[in-house]
């Protein structure tokens, strides 16, 4: 375990750096500070909003979609939190940059994700963390169910990361790199809400194809069922899987990069 | 074992312009010519430990992609090549903890904190020991004079300043081998001094292997025995770096300013070698042995008022020799 | 010179590279989670003024107008600042701030031309978003969003130049963002606010971006009185911003190199 306390003291220090980075510029940091609050604090709000106006949609209720919201907040703060810097890839890849990494002794994908720590993702994760727990006694489920939610969100961060990575692969392979960020981001839209207001067909592909399903949904499920027993083994296998093979096209794109030069 | 040994080594570029999304498909389908391109063609040598080695070349003569390809950075298209006893892309983690780069025109360090903060990332990075870490940073500090720097944030740091910090950054963690990309682009002379002594003392305490890349032969001049000039992938030169000079039969230059204005050449000359000008006369190629017999000649022949020796100039030299292009053997 | 910034502006983009194509894709998912999720929502009573129709319509407004209305003049100021290539643009202020005004139109022209069109169309054909209104409120529609480009432009303009100070871009694009999500009328419109926080809304400036030429469009209005009040507010924007560059010239930050 050696390596894992040495890239736990990495993560540290590099994350130490970014964020000395970002509290060098004092005002700056402040009213980033304020606008992270704002921002999270509105999200929640807009939602609320939309409800005063209806009280259910497509039989879900006002504590379910919340709760589903915040879980998806929280899986998306996660990702937002350790992995984001993966989609500035095509950056890195013009530039340059990524040769910097390959000349290191650390591992390519680690490093690309501790190059740049975006600290909105505390934000995002811990109002996540507030709606669940909010929405989460007001459906009054059983408290002992609680500790379901670290398998939960780890999956289905796990299912983002897998999504991310492998748009991310095509920088390695395509030109000028694309530009995936944009895209992302309003793809992760769709994790916010339940899979089955979507229609049919888009409900199939979000879940087998973009399985944007497993990242929010299907944990989510556990929670909002009675049925763990399903859900539970369903998801995990499911994220464990994914994520190996995004992994295995992060590797086989890189081969393709360091053959090819930039 | 040498520390660098390629044999036959050849990379190849095949491209395929496509930039609009219809290209991207007529690709796909096969109908988007290839274009080959041997960016290093057949290159074969080995460079020993401690030894310091310019690489010159034109602009796209491969350098850089040579550069890549030692690091492991590419995958060669066929050869073999062994740096510090291994296969760089193949076993290329474990070699880094051993190389180091620097770019001149990119820095490895942090921008917008401290130079320190970078250093430290790098003992971690490369699992340096923190007595060892400590006393070479504070004999780097010393050496480059960075102790008023270092705490500054680098985006404030001129580009000479920077310069010094990556060189500290690069050897901080002892590497056995080092790649410098043009460090001395920009630096003024004062600068490129401090560099210069730096790496000299380098040189002299560890025995780090350095394979310096630039266009100013000064620094080639002074830092390294060895010389390789790269044209068109291939390696054209490869030995004494103030051997080139002499392989490619310069001579030295004289120049003699006389009182009058029509002037007259010594005899025994060859043809084309002298130039005559009004109160002036320019001999080329002169072996070093012959200086004092026709300087003799010259002064006897004509009233002259100033001499004027230089030795073969080094960019001469390369411009001669991009001009000639003579291929030459290793 | 300016109509030369536009076509630079407009050229940098290749006609349908892939990266337009990804554009017209994210745009039109996006659109398709708020159909989807408005459609479900009004399937039981909505107390409100829009109807599902007029909700879709806009939505796909609204997208419309993100992918084309927006100058990005805070994140170019932004990345000069951080690189310190701003030296030699600080003495041409006012050149240098309308080159970026003159080719973000060019891109934005083609963003309109060539992701905006293929959206829109995809929409209707997936979605058939019928629409109600006809040349005279488009006229009305389209001046108001002229206006509301010119105050985006300057709004976005405000927050490079405020980078000069806080040096770093993260917070003022956060803030960006807080503005945009809440006080625009972006995602929701304004009027579904709860009264009181629809008051203070409503004194803010930032629901011209958005809210008031969508809900023109949909809804008709007073326009005379709209105009004449969004002239006001970009008046008291453009003053504000010049005053502003005048401040910053003379107590510039230089950063090295």
């Amino acid at each position: 375990m050696a390596i894992l306390s040495r890239y736990l003291k990495l993560y540290i220090v590099a994350g130490a750096n970014n964020l000395k980075s970002l509290v060098v510029y004092k005002v700056d940091f402040i009213i980033g500070l304020v606008s992270m609050f704002l921002n999270n604090a509105m999200r929640f709000l807009i939602l609320l909003f939309i409800f005063r106006l209806v009280d259910q949609i497509k039989g879900w209720s006002f504590d379910q979609m919340l709760f589903l919201y915040g879980f998806s907040t929280m899986v998306t703060g996660l990702w937002h939190c350790f992995f984001i810097n993966v989609i500035s890839l095509p950056y890195y890849v013009r530039t340059g940059g990524f040769d910097r990494f390959l000349l290191r002794p650390v591992n390519l994908l680690f490093q690309l994700t501790i190059d740049s720590l975006d600290e909105d993702g505390w934000g995002e994760l811990l109002l996540g963390m507030i709606l669940v727990l909010t929405a989460y006694f007001r459906l009054e489920l059983p408290a002992a169910k609680l500790i379901l939610l670290i398998p939960a969100v780890l999956s289905g961060t796990a299912v983002l990361i897998a999504v991310s990575l492998m748009l991310s692969s095509l920088s390695f392979v395509s030109v000028g790199g694309v530009p995936i960020m944009g895209l992302l981001v309003k793809m992760f839209e769709f994790t916010k809400y339940p899979v089955d207001i979507f229609g049919n067909t888009l409900k199939i592909v979000l879940s087998t194809v973009i399985p944007l399903g497993f990242a929010t949904f299907y944990p989510g499920m556990m929670f909002l069922t009675e049925n763990v027993a399903l859900y539970l083994p369903l998801v995990l296998l499911f994220s464990a899987g994914y994520f190996m093979f995004s992994y295995f096209i992060w590797n086989y794109s890189l081969k393709f990069y360091v053959s090819s030069g930039s | 074992m040498e520390q660098i040994e390629l044999k036959n080594l050849t990379k190849t570029y095949v491209s395929k312009e496509l930039r609009s999304f219809k290209d991207y498909f007529l690709a796909l389908l096969g109908r988007i010519p290839e274009r080959r391109l041997d960016a290093v063609s057949d290159v074969s040598f080995s460079i020993a430990k401690g030894e310091f080695v310019g690489l010159i070349g034109r602009n796209g003569a491969g350098k850089s992609t040579l550069i890549k390809l030692l690091t492991g950075i590419l995958t060669p298209t066929s050869g073999e090549i062994s740096v510090l006893g291994r296969v760089p892309h193949r076993s290329r983690r474990q070699n880094n903890y051993k190389i180091s780069a620097v770019f001149g025109q990119r820095t490895q360090l942090k921008w917008d904190i401290s130079a320190y903060e970078s250093f430290r990332l790098i003992r971690y990075m490369y699992d340096v020991p923190e007595a060892r870490w400590r006393s070479n940073l504070e004999r780097f500090v010393r050496m480059l004079d960075l102790s008023r720097l270092m705490y500054k944030p680098v985006r404030t740091l001129s580009l000479g300043q920077r310069m010094r910090m990556e060189l500290c950054a690069a050897f901080l963690y002892d590497p056995e081998l080092v790649f410098l990309d043009e460090p001395t682009i920009g630096l003024d002379i004062f600068a490129k001094e401090v560099i210069g002594d730096f790496l000299l003392e380098i040189k002299r305490s560890k025995e780090t292997t350095v394979l310096l890349t630039t266009h100013d032969v000064s620094d080639i001049e002074r830092l390294c025995e060895r010389t390789m000039i790269l044209d068109g992938g291939k390696v054209v030169f490869d030995g004494e770096t103030n051997g080139i000079a002499e392989i490619l039969e310069m001579g030295i230059f004289l120049e003699f300013k006389c009182e009058k204005r029509e002037t007259v050449l010594p005899p025994g000359l060859a043809g084309g070698q002298a130039e005559t000008l009004p109160h002036c006369i320019k001999i080329n190629g002169v072996d070093k042995r012959d200086v004092p017999r026709l300087t003799q000649s010259v002064m006897g022949l004509n009233n002259v008022l100033e001499i004027k020796v230089e030795p073969p100039d080094f960019e001469k030299v390369l411009k001669n020799f991009y001009a000639s292009k003579i291929p030459f053997g290793t | 010179m300016r109509a030369a910034f536009a076509r630079v502006g407009f050229t940098q983009n290749q006609v349908y590279s892939i990266s337009t194509y990804l554009n017209i894709l994210a745009a039109f998912l996006f659109v398709s989670v708020q159909y989807y999720l408005w459609s479900a929502i009004f399937e039981h009573a909505v107390h409100g003024q829009y109807s599902l129709s007029d909700m879709l319509q806009y939505v796909l407004a609204a997208e419309v107008l993100s992918v084309c209305l927006h100058s990005n003049a805070d994140r170019q100021l932004g990345q000069m600042v951080r690189t310190g290539s701003l030296a030699h643009v600080m003495l041409k202020p006012v050149a240098f701030t309308e080159q970026i005004f003159f080719e973000s139109l060019g891109v934005n022209a083609y963003r309109l031309l060539f992701i905006c069109v293929p959206l829109v169309l995809c929409s209707i054909f997936a979605f058939g978003v019928e629409y109600h209104f006809g040349p005279a409120r488009l006229a009305g529609f389209l001046a108001l969003a002229g206006l509301a480009y010119i105050f985006i432009y300057l709004f976005e303009l405000l927050l490079g130049l405020i980078s000069f100070f806080s040096v770093n871009t993260w917070g003022i694009n956060s803030l960006k963002m807080a503005v945009i999500t809440v006080f625009s009328g972006r995602f929701l419109p304004i009027s579904a606010y709860p009264e009181n926080f629809r008051a203070l809304v409503d004194e803010l400036p930032f629901k011209i971006m958005y809210f008031e030429p969508l809900n023109f469009l949909i809804k008709g209005g007073d326009w005379a009185g709209m105009f004449i009040r969004q002239c006001g507010w970009i008046a008291a924007a453009f003053l504000v911003v010049f005053y502003l560059q005048r401040a910053l010239l003379k107590k510039m930050v230089i950063q090295g190199g």
